[in-house]
Formats: C-alpha cells, sequence, structure tokens
C-alpha cells in the first residue's frame, strides 16, 4: 500500500467512529436539543460494550448494550431539557463529567487487557482485487457498512419521509409544530434518545475496532470534534459523512507523518485534529456572518406553549 | 390583549336572535371569559350563517380576539356555549377546533420558515404508513393536488420555495391554504389586512370572496371600516368586551359603524382633548431632533428606510403612524443608535450626528422606551434598582471610582418608584415578577429621571390595560408641557391622535404626509396609512400640514 | 399565575403545581440536597461493586476531613479548584460556557516554569511576583484564544476552549518528556525542582501553602466586582439579558473578550500557585482535572463568591476522599462520579425550584 492509499484506510477507520457520534448529534440537534454529553456517552458506551464483550463473548450483544447505555443517557437529557427545560449546555457537560467517572470507574479491571474476538468483517471477493477501492472496501467490518447504510436512511428519513419533515418542523419551529398539532416533547424525547444510542454506538466501535484495549478517557475528545462536526455537516448526514473522514484523515495524517519523519514531535502531530477543529469551525463562522448557518433555529431553546386558560 | 376592567362591562346591547341553529356554522351564545381579575369579553353572542363573509368588527382590545380565540379553543371560556352546524361542541385545544373544522389565519403567522410551501400545507397530515415515505412521486402527487385547490380559490403560492423568501402576502396565503388543505368549512382569519400592502389585500378581498362561492363560511376580525363594507356580508361590532350588534352590510354604512365601534365617547374623546392641554396652534418650539432623508437598511439587507425626513421640536409630540413594517422599527432603531444609518442627515439640537451609537444617543439626552421592553428594555431576572441604573449608572452620582454607590442609589430608586407609584413589593424585587403595566412605569421612571431632551417612545401602550395606558398618556403630556419634545410611534390611531400635536405617516420607509393635530381624523391618515393617497397627488391639503417628501441628501 | 394540577388515581388529592419566583432560601437547600442526593445515588455504584456504601463514605470523610493532614491537604485540592471556580464563575455569569480552565491552568503552570528555566539570574524576591504574572497572563491569554472565535466567528466557546484543553496538554507533555525534562530525573517526566525562593511557603501542617491567601483574595475581588463595581454591574447585565445591556450601551464582544482574559488569568494563577507550591515542578499530568471539577464547584456554589469557598472545600474533600478509599479497592474515579452526579441533581433541582408544589385535597373537606 502507498502513503496515500495507508492514508485514506485509516481515515476511514478513523472517521467511522466519528461519524456515529456526529449522525447521533445531527439527531438530537435537529429536533432543537443540543446534546453536548456526546463524550461521557462514548466513553459509557465504549466501557460497557467492552464489559459485555468480556463477560458474554457476543459482539452484537456488546453492540446493542453500548446502544441502550446511550440511551439511558439520552432519556437523562431529555427528562432534564425537555420536561424539565433545564439548560441544554450544562446538562451536557453533567453528562461528560458522570460519564468520565463512571465509565473510568466501571473500566478498571478492564484496563490494558486486550479486546477478546472482534467484530466480523465483510470479505467481498471481487471487490478486494480492484487496487485502491479494494484496500478500502474489499475487507470492512460489519459496522463500517452498517454506518454507510445508516447515512443513507437518515438522508432519507429527514428529507423524504413524513416523520422527518415533523422533526425539521419541531426543530425550526415548535409552536408551529404544536400548532399543527405534532407532540412536540414526544418527538424531542424520541430522536434526543436515538441519537444518544448513536454516540453510545460510536463508542463501541472505538473500542472494538479501532482501538481495541479500554483506556481511561480513550475518546481523547472525539466526543467534542463530533459537536463540531455537526456544525460542519450543516446538519446534513451526507456531509456528516465526508467531514468525519475528513478529521480521520487528519488524526491519521499525524501517525502516518511519524513513520515518515521525526521532524515534528509527535506531541504536535496530535494536536492537529484540535487545530483543525477550531479553524474549521473559524472558517465556517466566517462565512455564516451574513447568511442562516442551517442551525435549527430553536436550538438550544427549550419549548413553552403559550396559553393562558 | 383584549382586557378591561370588570366594572365597565356591561350596557345596553342588542344581540341576534339564533331562530334555527341549522341555518348557522357558528353559533356563539353567552361568552364570558376573564383573565385574573379582569374581564375581556361578557355574555358575547355571535351567529354566523352558512356560507357568508361575516366581518368582527371593533378597537384594539373590544374582546374580538379573545372571542376568536375562545372559538379555537386557545382558551377556555368561563361561560357560555358554542355551537357548530347546530350541534354543540366542546373546544378544548385547536386541534379539537379542527376537528370541528374550524381553521384558523393568526395574525402572527404559524409556519416553518426554512420550509417550502408545499411542506407548511402538508406538516400535520398523519398519512399513515402509506403517506411516510415522501419521494418525487409524492410530491409531484401533492403538488398537482394544491395546485388544483391554488387555481379553483385563485391563490397564487409558489410551493417549492422555502417560506423565508415568500412575502407576507404569499404567507398568508400560504395559510389559508393550510385551512383549504385540510378542508375547514369554517375560517377565520385575525386582523388579515393589516400586515399586508392595499393591494394584497384588496386581492385578499376578492380570495374571500372565491372561498364564499364554495361554500366556506369566512369570519374575519378587523377594525377597518372600508373592507368591511366592500367584501363582507354581515358585521357584529363588539365595544369594550360585549356585543353592539349585529347588521347587515347593506343596511349600514361607514358613519353607523364608527358610532357604534366608538360608543359615544367618541363624541367626548373628539370635544374634550384638544382643550385638555394641547396647543391650538403649531408649536414653535426650536427644532430638537431633524431627520432629513435618512436611509437604513432591515433586517434582511432591503432598503427599508428610503429617504424619511422628520422633525420633532420643543415641547410636542410627534407620532408617526402606520402599518407595521413600513420602517418605524428601523426609524427608531436609528435615531436610538442601535441600527446605522446609510444615508441621509439627523441633528440633534441644531448639531449634525455623524455615527449615531445608543451611548452617545444617551449621553445626548435621547431616551429610549423600546418596542418590546422585556426583550431590549428590561433584565426580568435583575431587581428593581438594577434595572433603573441601565442609563444612568454611569453617571457621577450613581457611581464612583468605579464603585456603585450603593445606597445612594437605592434611595434613589425608593424615590422613583415612589414618584412614579410603582407597585412592587420592594426594590429588590425581580422587574419579571412585577405587572406589564408596573414594568412599564419603571422604564419610564428610569428613562424620564434623565430629564431627557427628547423622549422616543415605540408602541408605548402595547399589552397594557386602560388604567396604565392611561398614565403612560399623562406621562408623555407632562414631557412635553415640561419642554422636552416627543416622538411617539404608535399603531394605535386613537393614542396617536389624543396625544400628538402632529401626525407623520410612514409608508414604505418613508414619510407619506404630515398632519397637524386639528385636522387629523382616522379616515385621511388611514388612507395615507395604505398609500391610497400620496402628497404629490393632494394638492387640497398641501398648503398647510403635509410637507412634501424630499429626497434630498442621502444619495 | 400559570398553574396546573393533576388528579393523582384515586381521585381524592390532587398534586398542584405553579411558576413562582425562586428564593435564595431554596437554592440552598438545593445545593445541599444535590450533594446529599449525589452521595446517595454513587452509593449505589459502589454497593454494585461489593462494597458497604456507607463504610465507603466514612472513610472517605474521614481521609478528607478527619485529621489534621487530611483536611490540609483537601485544603491544598481546594485552592487550584477555588482559583479555577473564580475563573468559570466569571464567565458563566454572562453565559459564556467556559470549560477550558483546565488547559488555562496548564498553560499557567508551564508559563510559572518557564520563568524558572529560562530567566534563572534574576533577583531572589522576585521570582514569586513575576512566575504568578507569567502564569495568569499565559492563562488569560489562553482564555481570549477561546474567546476570538466566539466573538468574531461564532464559534461556540464550548469547543473552542475545549480543543485548547487537548492542546494544552500535549503542549505539557511535549515540554516534560522533551527539552524541559529533568536530566538528573531518572527519566521521570518533569521539569527539575524549583530553588527554594521560587516556590511560595507552606504553613500549618502539610502542603499547605500561600496560594490559600490568593485564592481568598480571588473571592474578595470577584465580590468586590460583582456586587460593589460598576463593571460587575454590566456583567449581572449582560447575563441577565444581552439585548437590553446592548441598548444599555455596553459591548458584548468587549465584555466576552474582558470576562476571558480574567476567567483564563484566574486559572493560571491556580496552574503557577499548584506548581510553585505544591509539586515545585513542572510534571506529568500537573491537574487530576481541576478544571473541569471547577466547573462543578461553580455550579455548586450558584456562581455566589462566598459559595464557592464552601464549594471548593467540600469538592476538594472529595477528591481526597477519592484518593483514601483507593486503598480499600474503590478507584479514584469515584469522585468524578459523585461530582458528575451532584450537577445532575443541582440542575433538576433548579428548575423544580421555580414551582411551588402542593398536594390538595380534590374537594373542599366536609363537601361530600
Amino acid at each position: 500500500m502507498d502513503f496515500i492509499t495507508a492514508l485514506l484506510v485509516a481515515a476511514l477507520s478513523a472517521g467511522t467512529p466519528l461519524l456515529f457520534a456526529t449522525l447521533g448529534g445531527i439527531l438530537s440537534e435537529r429536533c432543537g436539543v443540543i446534546f453536548l454529553g456526546t463524550e461521557g456517552a462514548m466513553l459509557m458506551g465504549a466501557v460497557v460494550s467492552i464489559m459485555t464483550l468480556s463477560r458474554t463473548g457476543s459482539w452484537p450483544l456488546a453492540v446493542v448494550m453500548a446502544m441502550l447505555v446511550g440511551a439511558a443517557f439520552g432519556v437523562l437529557h431529555g427528562v432534564l431539557c425537555v420536561s424539565l427545560k433545564a439548560n441544554q449546555t450544562v446538562s451536557g457537560m453533567a453528562i461528560t463529567l458522570f460519564g468520565t467517572g463512571l465509565s473510568a470507574f466501571l473500566g478498571k479491571p478492564y484496563a490494558g487487557l486486550p479486546v477478546p474476538a472482534g467484530i466480523p468483517k465483510l470479505n467481498i471477493p471481487v471487490l478486494q482485487d480492484v487496487p485502491v477501492i479494494g484496500d478500502l472496501f474489499g475487507s470492512q467490518n460489519v459496522l463500517v457498512w452498517a454506518s454507510f447504510m445508516l447515512v443513507i436512511a437518515m438522508q432519507a428519513y429527514i428529507y423524504r419521509t413524513g416523520w422527518g419533515l415533523k422533526l425539521r418542523a419541531v426543530g425550526d419551529s415548535p409552536s408551529t409544530a404544536d400548532a399543527m398539532g405534532i407532540q412536540v416533547a414526544a418527538v424531542r424525547y424520541g430522536h434526543v434518545v436515538a441519537g444518544a444510542m448513536l454516540i453510545g454506538l460510536s463508542g463501541a466501535y472505538l473500542v472494538l475496532v479501532f482501538s481495541p484495549n479500554w483506556m481511561e478517557g480513550m475518546t481523547a475528545g472525539r466526543g467534542w470534534i463530533a459537536v463540531a462536526l455537526v456544525i460542519f455537516a450543516r446538519w446534513n448526514p451526507v456531509r456528516a459523512l465526508l467531514g468525519a473522514y475528513l478529521f480521520g484523515a487528519f488524526e491519521a495524517l499525524g501517525y502516518r507523518i511519524q513513520t515518515v519523519t521525526d521532524a515534528v514531535p509527535p506531541y504536535f502531530l496530535k494536536m492537529l485534529p484540535y487545530l483543525i477543529t477550531i479553524l474549521v469551525l473559524m472558517i465556517i463562522g466566517w462565512n455564516n456572518r451574513r447568511k442562516p448557518s442551517g442551525q435549527p433555529q430553536s436550538l438550544g431553546a427549550p419549548y413553552y406553549r403559550e396559553q393562558r386558560t | 390583549m383584549s382586557i378591561q376592567q370588570a366594572s365597565s362591562a356591561g350596557g345596553s346591547v342588542t344581540t341576534p336572535v339564533i331562530d334555527s341553529a341549522a341555518e348557522y356554522s357558528v353559533a356563539m351564545t353567552g361568552i364570558r371569559k376573564t383573565f385574573g381579575s379582569t374581564v375581556a369579553i361578557d355574555g358575547v353572542d355571535l351567529a354566523v350563517r352558512r356560507g357568508e363573509i361575516h366581518a368582527l368588527l371593533g378597537e384594539n382590545g373590544a374582546g374580538k380576539s379573545t372571542l376568536m380565540s375562545v372559538l379555537f379553543g386557545i382558551y377556555k371560556p368561563d361561560a357560555g356555549t358554542v355551537m357548530i352546524n347546530g350541534q354543540e361542541a366542546r373546544i378544548r385545544s385547536p386541534k379539537d377546533a379542527a376537528g370541528c373544522g374550524i381553521g384558523m389565519v393568526h395574525q402572527h403567522f404559524r409556519l416553518v420558515s426554512s420550509m417550502t410551501a408545499l411542506d407548511n400545507i402538508v406538516l400535520g397530515e398523519s398519512g399513515g404508513a402509506a403517506g411516510l415515505w415522501r419521494g418525487a412521486a409524492w410530491r409531484r402527487r401533492k403538488s398537482a393536488e394544491i395546485t388544483r385547490l391554488c387555481e379553483q380559490y385563485r391563490l397564487s403560492v409558489p410551493l417549492d420555495r422555502p417560506v423565508w423568501q415568500l412575502s407576507v402576502g404569499e404567507q398568508q396565503r400560504i395559510e389559508i391554504m393550510k385551512t383549504l388543505y385540510r378542508r375547514c368549512s369554517v375560517i377565520v382569519l385575525d386582523e388579515p389586512t393589516a400586515v399586508l400592502t392595499p393591494q394584497e389585500a384588496d386581492d385578499l378581498l376578492l380570495t374571500l370572496q372565491e372561498l364564499k362561492k364554495d361554500g366556506k363560511t369566512v369570519i374575519l376580525t378587523t377594525h377597518k371600516l372600508r373592507e368591511v363594507m366592500a367584501a363582507c356580508d354581515r358585521i357584529s361590532v363588539m365595544r369594550k368586551g360585549t356585543m353592539v350588534r349585529t347588521v347587515r352590510a347593506a343596511d349600514t354604512n361607514e358613519q353607523q359603524l364608527a358610532e357604534w365601534i366608538m360608543g359615544r365617547e367618541r363624541e367626548k374623546a373628539e370635544q374634550t382633548e384638544p382643550a385638555a392641554g394641547r396647543r391650538p396652534q403649531a408649536p414653535t418650539g426650536e427644532p430638537l431632533l431633524e431627520l432629513r432623508g435618512v436611509q437604513a437598511l432591515g433586517d434582511h439587507g432591503e432598503l427599508a428606510l428610503q429617504s424619511f425626513d422628520l422633525t420633532v421640536r420643543r415641547g410636542e409630540i410627534v407620532g408617526v403612524a402606520g402599518v407595521a413594517g413600513n420602517g418605524q422599527k428601523e426609524l427608531a432603531e436609528v435615531i436610538a443608535g442601535s441600527r446605522p444609518r446609510v444615508g441621509g442627515e439627523i441633528r440633534l439640537n441644531g448639531e449634525p450626528i455623524q455615527q449615531a451609537t445608543i451611548k452617545g444617543m444617551t449621553r445626548r439626552g435621547v431616551a429610549h422606551v423600546p418596542e418590546n421592553r422585556m426583550k431590549t428594555g428590561m433584565a426580568g431576572a435583575l431587581d428593581v434598582v438594577d434595572n433603573l441604573l441601565m442609563k444612568s449608572y454611569r453617571s457621577r452620582e450613581r457611581s464612583a471610582f468605579g464603585l456603585l454607590r450603593k445606597k445612594a442609589n437605592a434611595a434613589w430608586a425608593q424615590s422613583l418608584v415612589e414618584r412614579f407609584a410603582v407597585r412592587t413589593p420592594d426594590i429588590a424585587t425581580p422587574v419579571r415578577m412585577l405587572s406589564g403595566g408596573n414594568q412599564q412605569k419603571l422604564l419610564f421612571a428610569r428613562e424620564l429621571q434623565q430629564r431627557p431632551l427628547l423622549m422616543m417612545a415605540v408602541h408605548p401602550t402595547q399589552g397594557l390595560d386602560v388604567g396604565a395606558a392611561e398614565s403612560v398618556h399623562r406621562l408623555l403630556l407632562q414631557l412635553r408641557s415640561e419642554g422636552s419634545g416627543v416622538l411617539l410611534i404608535s399603531e394605535d390611531l386613537d393614542e396617536l391622535i389624543k396625544l400628538a400635536d402632529r401626525i407623520v405617516v410612514a409608508f414604505n420607509g418613508g414619510a407619506n404626509g404630515e398632519f397637524h393635530a386639528a385636522e387629523a381624523s382616522r379616515a385621511s391618515i388611514g388612507m395615507r396609512m395604505t398609500g391610497l393617497m400620496e402628497p404629490a397627488r393632494t394638492g387640497g391639503l398641501a398648503e398647510g400640514p403635509i410637507r412634501p417628501r424630499t429626497s434630498e441628501g442621502g444619495r | 399565575m400559570n398553574s396546573k394540577a393533576v388528579v393523582i388515581p384515586g381521585g381524592k388529592y390532587r398534586l398542584e403545581w405553579s411558576s413562582r419566583a425562586a428564593s435564595a432560601s431554596s437554592g440552598l437547600i438545593v445545593s445541599v440536597a444535590s450533594v446529599v442526593l449525589a452521595l446517595l445515588f454513587s452509593g449505589v455504584f459502589i454497593a454494585l461493586n461489593g462494597l458497604n456504601p456507607v463504610f465507603v463514605f466514612e472513610t472517605m470523610a474521614r481521609g478528607a476531613f478527619g485529621t489534621a493532614g487530611g483536611l490540609s491537604e483537601t485544603l491544598v485540592k481546594a485552592i487550584p479548584l477555588l482559583l479555577c471556580g473564580l475563573g468559570v464563575s466569571f464567565a458563566y455569569r454572562i453565559s459564556i460556557w467556559n470549560i477550558g480552565a483546565e488547559g488555562q491552568f496548564v498553560v499557567g503552570a508551564i508559563a510559572a516554569t518557564a520563568v524558572t528555566i529560562y530567566f534563572p539570574g534574576m533577583p531572589h524576591w522576585s521570582y514569586l511576583p513575576v512566575m504568578f504574572s507569567a502564569g495568569a497572563l499565559a492563562g488569560g491569554v489562553w482564555g481570549l484564544l477561546a474567546a476570538v472565535p466566539r466573538t468574531h466567528f461564532q464559534v461556540n466557546e464550548l469547543i473552542s476552549s475545549l480543543m485548547l484543553n487537548y492542546i494544552a496538554l500535549l503542549l505539557l507533555d511535549y515540554l516534560v518528556f522533551g527539552p524541559w525534562k529533568d536530566p538528573a530525573g531518572f527519566n521521570f517526566p518533569g521539569t527539575p525542582m524549583f530553588e527554594t525562593w521560587m516556590q511560595l511557603a507552606t504553613f500549618g501542617t502539610g502542603r499547605l501553602h500561600l496560594g490559600l491567601f490568593i485564592g481568598l483574595g480571588g473571592v474578595l475581588v470577584y465580590w468586590l466586582i460583582m456586587y460593589r463595581m460598576k463593571w460587575g454591574y454590566e456583567l449581572r447585565l449582560l447575563g441577565a439579558n444581552p439585548e437590553a445591556a446592548r441598548h444599555a450601551g455596553i459591548s458584548v464582544t468587549k465584555q466576552i473578550l474582558l470576562v476571558m482574559l480574567i476567567s483564563g488569568g484566574l486559572a493560571g494563577a491556580a496552574g503557577m500557585a499548584e506548581v510553585s507550591g505544591v509539586s515545585h515542578r513542572l510534571m506529568y499530568s500537573i491537574s487530576p482535572g481541576y478544571g473541569y471539577t471547577a466547573i462543578i464547584v461553580a455550579w455548586l456554589a450558584k456562581l455566589n463568591p462566598w459559595g464557592l469557598i464552601v464549594s471548593s472545600v467540600l469538592c476538594g474533600g472529595v477528591i481526597v476522599g477519592g484518593y483514601s478509599v483507593q486503598m480499600i479497592g474503590l478507584p479514584a474515579s469515584m469522585s468524578l462520579i459523585v461530582q458528575g452526579s451532584i450537577l445532575f441533581f443541582l440542575i433538576g433541582g433548579e428548575q423544580l425550584r421555580s414551582y411551588r408544589v402542593r398536594l390538595r385535597l380534590t374537594s373542599k373537606p366536609g363537601g361530600e
């Protein structure tokens, strides 16, 4: 494999957890609820999946458990932000702190242990032999394929179904949606929970596939990068795919450069994704200064029905 | 909000006799609705025949919107019954109302601005599993279906553009389409022409005729006589929360309607008001604020203020009348210094203002009672003292060496609260706990204690009850008698006629004519507001009160 | 008043709730209740680990507050928490969600150390003031780096401040594993020990150092600014209603930049106090997450200056208590769980506080 191909393969691998988490963020933010607990929920997803896998040996169960623990955080966020109308930012910070702590607590016995049996790969006979594409897709694991499907499904769901229409209406104008007989709270709960499940799944991918052993705080800011990617993607699943692989590539680039030269200390190369996240957001902000960013208009605001009886 | 004191309800009213309930698609009897201790509407009957255009006429605050909100299930009435097509209906929510075939076009549209018209129209539709997938074929089908409806009622609606790109008239047509798409048989329009240009208003009236032809029942709340006479079959007049009477349009005329709307107070007002402190001749004070050809951009980058001319002298109240969206908001913001001016000239006290900033204009003695007091005027979570300090905390009396004079400020706040009779438990109470009237008094207290040269008040009595509005009026009149200039921007013509020495009409971002108090009448101002009459064409009036629109400078 | 009610199944009672003004005393109740509930909640995880929660909490409390040594260690942890907590409180007052105190703390520590490394020949008395200034300034600049994207490029400051944390930590790793590593340190990732005149003096028992007074001074300054100064008034106004603040002639951009400079500066000062007062050198993982715990400290105190003193000591105790339960087989991350759940109960309770909840008979007694 040449440098570029190796980089692409690494980008795909590093981009997939970002993709799941970004898609989760999109689902939640589309209905108007910011989910900033991504980092914590990812860590919890990771630790729960490794616990499940090492106890039962079943990877599908591990993935399901990761999604369930994500859902639990989604419900928590929903209770605080949709029902109690608490500050969404603070609730997200609480989830991140709590998830970081609890995952470290639960993961202590598993730290550094190798992950038993990984997730199966799909070997596609003919495709495997095509030069670059074969390296990329010829023998990719099932979760990567699942992420492709998810992008297509979410794109269709948001823009091509009645439910997606309601979702967008709730995110942009909950009062209008309410007047049209849509249950605003139900839509918000549903999508926050579904989004948090995907974030849990991204944690499972991280520990089962990407870097197969548990480490405290192993997400290393990926959750926050995913929050930034939601903005980069303009709340659109297909753009999320592009953004996730782009950031995956930056992450991979750091490691690749180390193999080629040692002129730059590795610490500085590791800073790349974080620096680029800020820079990209600045460029987006600069471009958007005179036009709408595509952000759901009720984002961050709890919905109070105006009514006097 | 239509709120009034309980004591003033009642009086002699004529109610329609409901002979055969089945003849009416809507029959409301004995409706009463109170908000706290105030009675909004009391004992109101309304009967609307099937297939007619029925106008609900009345002043701001007469109770029209409250009555319609009861019909649409937004408010639950304290007493009274609602019959729909002869059947008693229990309408507890907008959803119930939709179930009864009632559709409502609100004054403030309920549209998702980022979505297309088509999406907005089909939004509430559940459609079941079959309606879930909304691909190209579904879009084509719906588009054809809605286009057919549009053609049937001669409504032109661009279906595929996001709503935020559409004009107000187009957005209103989408709202109407929503009710038609849901096959509503009763369509209520709340003040539909308030936001429209005259041309759009005419189109709307034609549309209503189409609806009628198709057998729909249309209820229209308004306070504009012209369109009522032009388009409606029957008219119900409300005043102060009661129903005055219901008549056929053919049996009445504008004069008579106006009398019913205003009651006897109208004459009283016209006779007594000028005596109460208004100067008979034009004020001769020196010019305080002068605007020449001022231009400013609106929120969407359009030229919202196109060459506005205005003069306010010492000791006079100048009113700015106009339908919302004709540049009043931008005018106020330019003078306050919160919106940059792109052309023209502003002079304050004879001095040209190069670049107006909020801080600079405040220092020069411009006080500002903004349109939405809790949004821009006050901080609800902060207490009375902190809110009073907002404009003056930089002054020597309020702070020294970077520190606030805590004790002096508390005493000062206490004295202001007493002087302006603000009802508050104490000065450490967060202002969001105060009533709207007391918040407004507090705001006036803050703005007035700086002894402003110029007071700019934007919709100062909006949302206030009669008593509170009265005290706001007194404050403005007092300011004038103390020699300050007052610029009063309001949509309430009565308020303007009652208070202003001169009234400037804002239309399409410019000043479309000017009236002295003596010549001002609702009819003549109304024509300017709608652009039916432009200064160039009205030579007869131009000599005294009307200054031609000039476009010098600012180009 | 907006009031609602539900009839409890059975029909005899109904639960009524109506909105009301949140009183100051109920705020204190929420804070205390949150801590209690968070401990109960964390107890569940301890029990799942096969240990007796009561015993564990007793051990934590004794470790943190039970002995003079423990108490002194708790106060040592409370110093950086108090300073970082003050920093984030400044920002939260105007709804700027600075979660970058961790990074600001680290660069403060780095800058203070840089003074000791690059300027070895200064007069001895001048080191502490220069190190303090360097630390505070570096933290402030780091805060500005997070704020400028917000003010001029509409970047969410949560993301920018957090990304800068990772960058600061990588910078720290680079320095202590690389150019600044003590050649005589047997490969330990840390700089050489500071000279005595570069250290904040300790007093009392244990490692308690003069940084305590920097923290208490900070509280006084915070109180003075917020409740007595003109500038604090502007900040309170900005926090309560930015639009109204703009109409009072306050420049929002300027205030955000200023506040982030101060906010970062306080965290940077905490970093200086830590290297100069506790570790006496810059080293690998200088902070056990002080910058993140500071968020809890600030919320628990409801951004109140005096409350900050109490909450920083409490959270310092949770950290020290966390160390002491490691000996009975619980990971130190226990303290993070307690902290995170405190925040949950705080924000949940905060919302409930604005309702008056009452249980009433559905019909008047004797009315049947």
